[in-house]
């Protein structure tokens, strides 16, 4: 045995040893080192090359050379192949011991496989774990193994039979073909044995559970209760530091509190909530009856056994719902009717400033609407959980009548109401839905909203943005942007109808804010064709009439005016904002005024125009243009002289007069867009001197504002110059005193503007050209690696531009040594033939000249003898 | 006759073309044939247009091949109608058809099918054509065979006070390129020119006259050569100097332009004239100076007309030595705030550019150009203000002497001492101003004007070509904003708005 253990070692750990062979001694002088001439701070990797063994690499490429190059050398112009099928021959990876392995494996395993044939029993198996020999590991793990196999005798048997394939104790055939048997009785076998540890540790736990019973029963004969009162007194009275130490230790800690939800958590409940309540109004909408997961908190006093005396929890806290069953109590019902007409009229002053969307408001709710609605947004949420929290409330109620009216139709138990369910109907068709499906083109998004009063339009059109909020679903993000546009086109559509919705435009326009926010891209492209759509229609209204416009609709006007709320309107160049420039300025310089709504429109325009650049002091010459245009309208006019005016304006005309005061008015008013832009303003409605005067009251404050804009410009003087003439030609003496006013206060900032000096232009001074100085360049972070400039296209070509050179330049070297090789391959072979051949040659000579020696030695010795003959 | 005309209405139109057809070619196969002319002849009086038009062509054939074989000639006509022989009498009876024929179709020239009108022209061309080159009669010695008194009906048709006749007269100047077609023309225009005193001619009459008169075409030559592209007049009998002289026919050129001038024009056409003036009218003028007393006046007129006046007095002082002592002056008024309005803003600055491109004029007058452009440019919509700016950088690269109103150190006035109310660009002490407009521009709203006006801040030292600039509108200006792909994702508010409306602007306007 001990023999044989040796010998299992021997083998296995010799092929184990040998692969971490001695590592091979370097032999400094081999080595070529490049010498560093700088060293650079902060590089702490080697360089690439900067260690080389030329010797050994020149062999290595040698080798390489023998095995490839010089194998074709030697095959060239052959047509037969020496194939070599040695295993691991080909794959150059493998080391020589290591082909010598594999080979040796192959070896033992046909060897193994022929034995198994023959099923002979000459030599043990030598078996290894990861290249151990597994007799060595045997050695130390018998103990164990044997501790196991005398536990229940099982496992050593089981693994012996199970492991390996069982090909060590090899069972008779007949067991087994028959697996399926075997594996089913190892099953029961493992059940029973768990059956019986089962039952084992019952039997162990009753026992010690009746061992504790028995100690308890010990128990009080052991434990004295004097040692406790003995503590007791020991115990230190605590004194004041004490009492801080404790009181400090036992303080309440800062508890660390929940973390803020994130947005897209925001949004997600939010959704949640609505599609919770749109379930419950749907459920309602059908007239089922179901309970309501909430609870609410009944009393542990409170005797509810199904009786009720003849109140709610609702009417106790003084609560009023319209849902109550009318037939129940009379004067119950009373009293609520009054409450609710109370709630109503409230409701109905909300309703006109807020959103309106509640029709069944609560006492309580009306004070906080009242102070919510300065921000809508907020207060639309709260209003949401309100509402959420109402429909609970309804519901409960019904569960409580439903309970009361029990006892006096238990046959209709089950049944509801008709009356009552209808009305629960029509409560839940009236309210609104809190999701929706978004709308996917102008008609639906129409149906959707024409559904609804104004007021209900903006919590449809909120609830729509909240379900689909962009962190929800993928694809959301697409549906916002269409159904930013869709809003877009469906209010500035119902603009141009008659009686514009503006009030619904105003209040949609956060929203519109926010739907902009989650993808400006996409919707600013909407924006933008709605914009180059009017720009278009504009521009051919131009083209037919010859290059004179005409003020747009009160939707192109709004359009305009919402740019400057979703977009800087103080941008050098914007996309959506500098052509709304052009816009405004073309409709102000081509179009002639002809009517009231064009001075309005204008003016409005130029309001809108102040507006934009009140930021940035951009100069718009056609709003100063178009205002002295209406100063020369209101102005008195000598017939004689032909004033200058800008155009589209012309100094003679029929409309030259059209702001013309005909008698005094007292006040001016502020213009009104939709009184005076609206597509459905009648003439005579503006056609007033009201109107004039406040149109020129208007223009004159614009244009206040304009001159104190446009007062650091070097030319204002210039620009306002026309304005301060025309000024004087106003009958100011027909305007109201406030307007009178204003005008001279205007006068007066043109007159000091017009004489501030002026100082000539000059020329931007060239920069000295600054010394080149050898600084250092310093980076602040430094990588490691020199930073190239120019764009990634640029560096990427550059880097393969330099990795081409490179492999070219390895290529050639490559080929210029192979061909070296081939050269000294072919000396070599030329100088072993001439050396063979010398050798040969040589070999001739030497016979040729040992024979030619024998002869001469004849030779002599015939002609010695024939001379000693002769003698 | 009659009976026969109320069978021919009963056909149908097919059957009556099928027979116009028929019986054109039994007269061009068959001497005798010949009868059928007055069965054509009445076809082509009918209402129906298509009829007609076959009916007119078929006469052309049949005509021009019995004049192009003449058929109708009479030698030596006798003066009893007896002594005709029989040969002569038919001859004699073709000549009234052709007579009859010709009126006829001179009677459809205004008729209200545009095809049957051109079919008559046509047809007539072609026996002008013909008849010149065989003569019915032979001319008198030194007579020229060209059949004047057809063309002249045909021209009085054409120039017609009723009906616009551009059309048929565009058609006919197919046929002016051949000199002796073009003599008569001109002869017939001014005839009847003549015939129509100053206060009867109206618009339309005016109009036809214009359209032939700027289609008339000159060979290119200087003159030296006798002109031989004749259509109706063989060449044999070229006897007539006049004819073939290039100078004879401008001199008859320029005399029916005198004579069309002095007539009333509507601003239309005179705009119309004064456009075609400096190309199509002047080149082939005797004397191009003829036309200054017009021009001056025109120029004179204020507006538009001057403008486009303008450019015909250019081209006289520049190549035809006019002298006119006020021209700068003159232009320096035109420059007004409505010039961006008109429609030939882009024409007039290209003038302005070719006026001012001289190095040679004194600064002060550049200077004035330069302050009153730059004043200008203050109250213009964004693509003129650049088209100014441009400008005034090109004309100051041209004049560096003027380069003090872009750089002038430690000069400080209180108001611009620039006079733009001062006609004269003389004394608009315009040399003592700076360029505070441009300055001014460079807080435009439109971002290519303040850009522009920008490089005022460093000299600017090449002219940059202004044809870049002049037909560069408004519009064209906002659509290159609009559709140009952000680069970069666009800028949004980053405030949240409580409503449409806000504060600023309900100073102004309230919504409601």
């Amino acid at each position: 045995m001990a023999k044989t253990k040796k010998n299992r070692k021997n083998m296995a750990d010799k092929v184990r040893t040998s692969k971490s062979a001695k590592e091979k001694r370097l032999n400094p002088f081999e080595l070529r080192i490049n010498k560093q001439k700088h060293d650079v701070l902060g590089r702490t990797q080697n360089i690439r090359g900067q260690v080389g063994n030329p010797g050994q690499s020149r062999t290595k490429a040698n080798k390489k050379r023998t095995k490839t190059l010089l194998v074709e050398l030697k095959q060239a112009k052959k047509s037969n192949v020496f194939k070599d099928q040695r295993l691991g021959e080909k794959i150059s990876s493998l080391s020589q011991e290591e082909k010598a392995m594999q080979r040796f494996a192959l070896e033992r395993k046909i060897q193994h496989q022929h034995k198994g044939r023959q099923a002979e029993d000459g030599e043990e198996e030598q078996l290894t774990h990861y290249g151990q020999s597994l007799a060595e590991i045997e050695k130390f793990d018998d103990i164990e193994a044997d501790s196991d196999s005398d536990e229940d005798g099982r496992l050593g048997g089981q693994v012996a039979e199970e492991h390996f394939g069982g090909f060590l104790t090899r069972k008779p055939e007949s067991e087994k073909s028959n697996w399926k048997e075997r594996m089913a009785e190892l099953i029961s076998q493992t059940r029973k044995k768990k059956y019986e540890r089962q039952s084992e540790k019952d039997s162990v736990f009753k026992l010690t559970e009746e061992l504790d019973a028995q100690f308890k029963e010990l128990n009080h004969l052991l434990v004295s209760k004097k040692p406790a009162e003995e503590k007791a007194k020991e115990k230190p009275k605590a004194d004041d530091y004490d009492i801080k130490v404790r009181s400090l230790h036992f303080e309440a800690r800062a508890k660390p509190s929940d973390r803020l939800k994130t947005e897209e958590e925001l949004a997600k409940e939010e959704a949640e909530r609505l599609k919770k309540l749109e379930a419950d109004r749907k459920r309602r909408m059908k007239g089922e009856l179901v309970e309501h997961e909430a609870p609410t908190h009944i009393s542990a006093d409170s005797l509810d056994d199904g009786h009720s005396y003849g109140y709610t929890p609702s009417a106790q806290t003084n609560k009023v719902s319209f849902q109550h069953d009318k037939g129940s109590d009379a004067s119950d019902d009373e009293e609520e009717k009054k409450e609710d007409g109370k709630a109503e009229d409230s409701d109905n002053e909300d309703n006109k400033d807020s959103a309106g969307e509640e029709e069944d408001d609560d006492d309580d709710d009306d004070d906080d609407d009242d102070d919510d609605d300065d921000d809508d947004l907020e207060s639309d949420e709260d209003e949401d959980e309100e509402e959420a929290e109402k429909l609970v409330e309804e519901l409960l109620k019904k569960k409580m009548e439903e309970k009361k009216s029990g006892p006096k139709s238990i046959l209709k138990a089950t049944v509801v109401d008709p009356e009552k369910k209808k009305k629960i109907v029509e409560d839940a068709q009236k309210e609104i839905p809190y999701t929706f499906e978004a709308p996917a083109d102008l008609d639906s998004l129409v149906n959707l909203l024409s559904k609804y009063s104004e007021g209900d339009q903006v919590t449809v059109v909120e609830r729509l943005v909240a379900c689909h909020h962009p962190s929800l679903v993928e694809g959301n993000k697409q549906k916002l942007q269409l159904l930013f546009s869709l809003l877009l086109e469906y209010l500035l559509d119902s603009m141009a109808q008659d009686g514009p919705p503006v009030k619904l435009f105003d209040s949609l326009t956060p929203l519109l804010h926010q739907l902009m926010n989650h993808n400006p891209e996409a919707c600013t492209g909407a924006l933008t064709q709605l914009l180059l759509d009017r720009h278009d229609e504009f521009q051919q209204t131009c083209q037919r009439r010859g290059g004179r416009g005409r003020y747009m609709g009160l939707d192109t006007m709004l359009l305009l005016k919402l740019i400057s709320v979703l977009y800087p309107t103080s941008d050098f160049k914007h996309p959506v904002v500098t052509p709304a420039f052009h816009f405004m300025a073309a409709m102000l310089g081509q179009t002639p005024v002809t009517n009231e709504r064009d001075i309005a429109s204008g003016l409005y325009l130029c309001s809108l125009c102040l507006e934009y650049v009140l930021l940035s002091k951009r100069y718009i010459p056609e709003v100063i243009n178009f205002m002295h245009g209406i100063l020369f309208l209101a102005s008195s006019k000598d017939a004689k002289k032909v004033e200058r005016v800008f155009p589209p304006f012309k100094p003679v005309g029929n409309f030259t007069n059209l702001l013309r005061v005909k008698k005094k008015v007292k006040d001016t008013t502020v213009l009104s867009v939709i009184k005076t832009l609206a597509a459905d303003v009648e003439k005579q409605q503006v056609d007033t001197d009201e109107f004039r005067v406040s149109s020129i009251s208007t223009c004159v404050q614009l244009l206040q504002e304009y001159s104190h804009l446009y007062s650091p410009l070097p030319a204002a003087a210039h620009i306002f110059a026309p304005i301060k003439d025309m000024l004087g030609k106003l009958p100011a003496n027909q305007y109201p005193q406030g307007l009178q006013d204003c005008i001279q206060h205007l006068k007066a900032t043109l007159e000091k503007d017009a004489c501030r000096s002026l100082q000539a232009l000059t020329m931007e001074k060239k920069k000295p050209q600054p010394l080149k100085m050898f600084e250092p360049r310093i980076e602040e972070v430094f990588d490691g690696r020199k930073k190239r400039k120019g764009t990634r296209e640029q560096l990427e070509r550059q880097r393969l531009q330099h990795k081409v050179k490179k492999e070219t330049k390895g290529a050639m070297r490559e080929i210029r040594k192979d061909s070296q090789f081939l050269a000294r391959q072919q000396l070599k072979a030329t100088m072993e033939k001439d050396a063979d051949r010398n050798k040969k040659l040589k070999r001739l000579y030497a016979d040729l000249a040992e024979q030619e020696g024998e002869v001469r030695a004849i030779k002599k010795q015939k002609e010695r003898a024939k001379d000693r003959a002769s003698k | 006759m009659t009976v026969e005309s109320t069978k021919i209405i009963m056909k149908s139109n097919k059957d009556k073309i099928s027979e116009i057809k028929l019986k054109t070619k039994k007269c061009l196969d068959d001497k005798k044939g010949v009868n059928a002319i007055i069965d054509i002849l009445c076809y082509s009086q009918e209402d129906d247009a298509s009829v007609a038009i076959v009916a007119v062509r078929a006469l052309q054939q049949i005509f021009a091949r019995l004049l192009s074989v003449g058929e109708m000639v009479i030698d030596t006509m006798p003066d009893k109608e007896e002594d005709l022989t029989k040969g002569e009498k038919v001859s004699v009876w073709l000549r009234e058809q052709y007579k009859t024929a010709c009126d006829a179709l001179v009677e459809k020239l205004d008729n209200a099918d545009a095809k049957l009108q051109e079919a008559s022209l046509v047809a007539l061309l072609k026996f002008v054509e013909q008849e010149g080159q065989r003569p019915l009669d032979k001319p008198a010695a030194g007579q020229l065979s060209f059949p004047y008194t057809l063309l002249q009906s045909v021209v009085e048709k054409l120039l017609s006070k009723t009906d616009n006749m551009e059309a048929l007269i565009l058609r006919l100047s197919e046929v002016m390129e051949h000199d002796d077609v073009r003599f008569f023309l001109m002869k017939a225009i001014k005839q009847e020119l003549g015939k129509t005193p100053t206060k009867d001619r109206n618009e339309v009459f005016l109009s036809n006259v214009l359209c032939a008169l700027e289609n008339l075409e000159f060979p290119e030559s200087d003159g030296s050569e006798p002109l031989t592209k004749f259509l109706a007049v063989s060449d044999d009998n070229v006897s007539q100097p006049k004819l073939s002289s290039l100078a004879e026919q401008k001199k008859s050129f320029t005399a029916c332009w005198m004579e069309f001038l002095r007539s009333e024009l509507t601003s239309g056409l005179y705009r119309r004239v004064l456009t075609k003036l400096d190309e199509k009218v002047v080149p082939f003028l005797s004397s191009p100076l003829v036309l200054a007393d017009f021009l001056t006046q025109s120029y004179d007129v204020g507006g538009a007309i001057s403008l486009l006046a303008l450019n015909g007095i250019f081209i006289l002082i520049h190549r035809y030595n006019l002298d006119y002592p006020d021209f700068y002056k003159k232009f320096y008024t035109l420059f007004e705030p409505q010039i961006f309005q008109a429609k030939y803003k882009a024409r007039f600055f290209h003038l302005a550019d070719l006026f001012l491109s001289s190095t040679h004029l004194p600064s002060y007058l550049v200077a004035s150009f330069v302050k009153r452009i730059a004043r200008l440019a203050l109250s213009a919509p964004p693509a003129g203000a650049r088209l100014c700016v441009v400008f005034v950088y090109n004309l100051m690269v041209r004049h560096p002497s003027c380069a003090v109103l872009a750089h002038h150190p430690d000069y400080t006035c209180n108001t611009d001492p620039f006079l733009m109310e001062e006609q004269d660009p003389a004394k608009t002490k315009a040399m003592d101003s700076s360029l505070w407009e441009i300055k001014t521009l460079q807080s435009h709203f439109s971002p290519e004007v303040a850009q522009e006006a920008m490089k005022i801040n460093h000299p600017v030292t090449q002219e940059q070509k202004l044809a870049d600039f002049l037909e560069v509108s408004t519009e064209q200006m906002m659509e290159h904003a609009m559709k140009k792909k952000p680069t970069q994702e666009v800028p949004i508010n980053h405030e949240k708005p409580k409503g449409l409306f806000d504060k600023n602007i309900q100073r102004f306007f309230t919504l409601v």
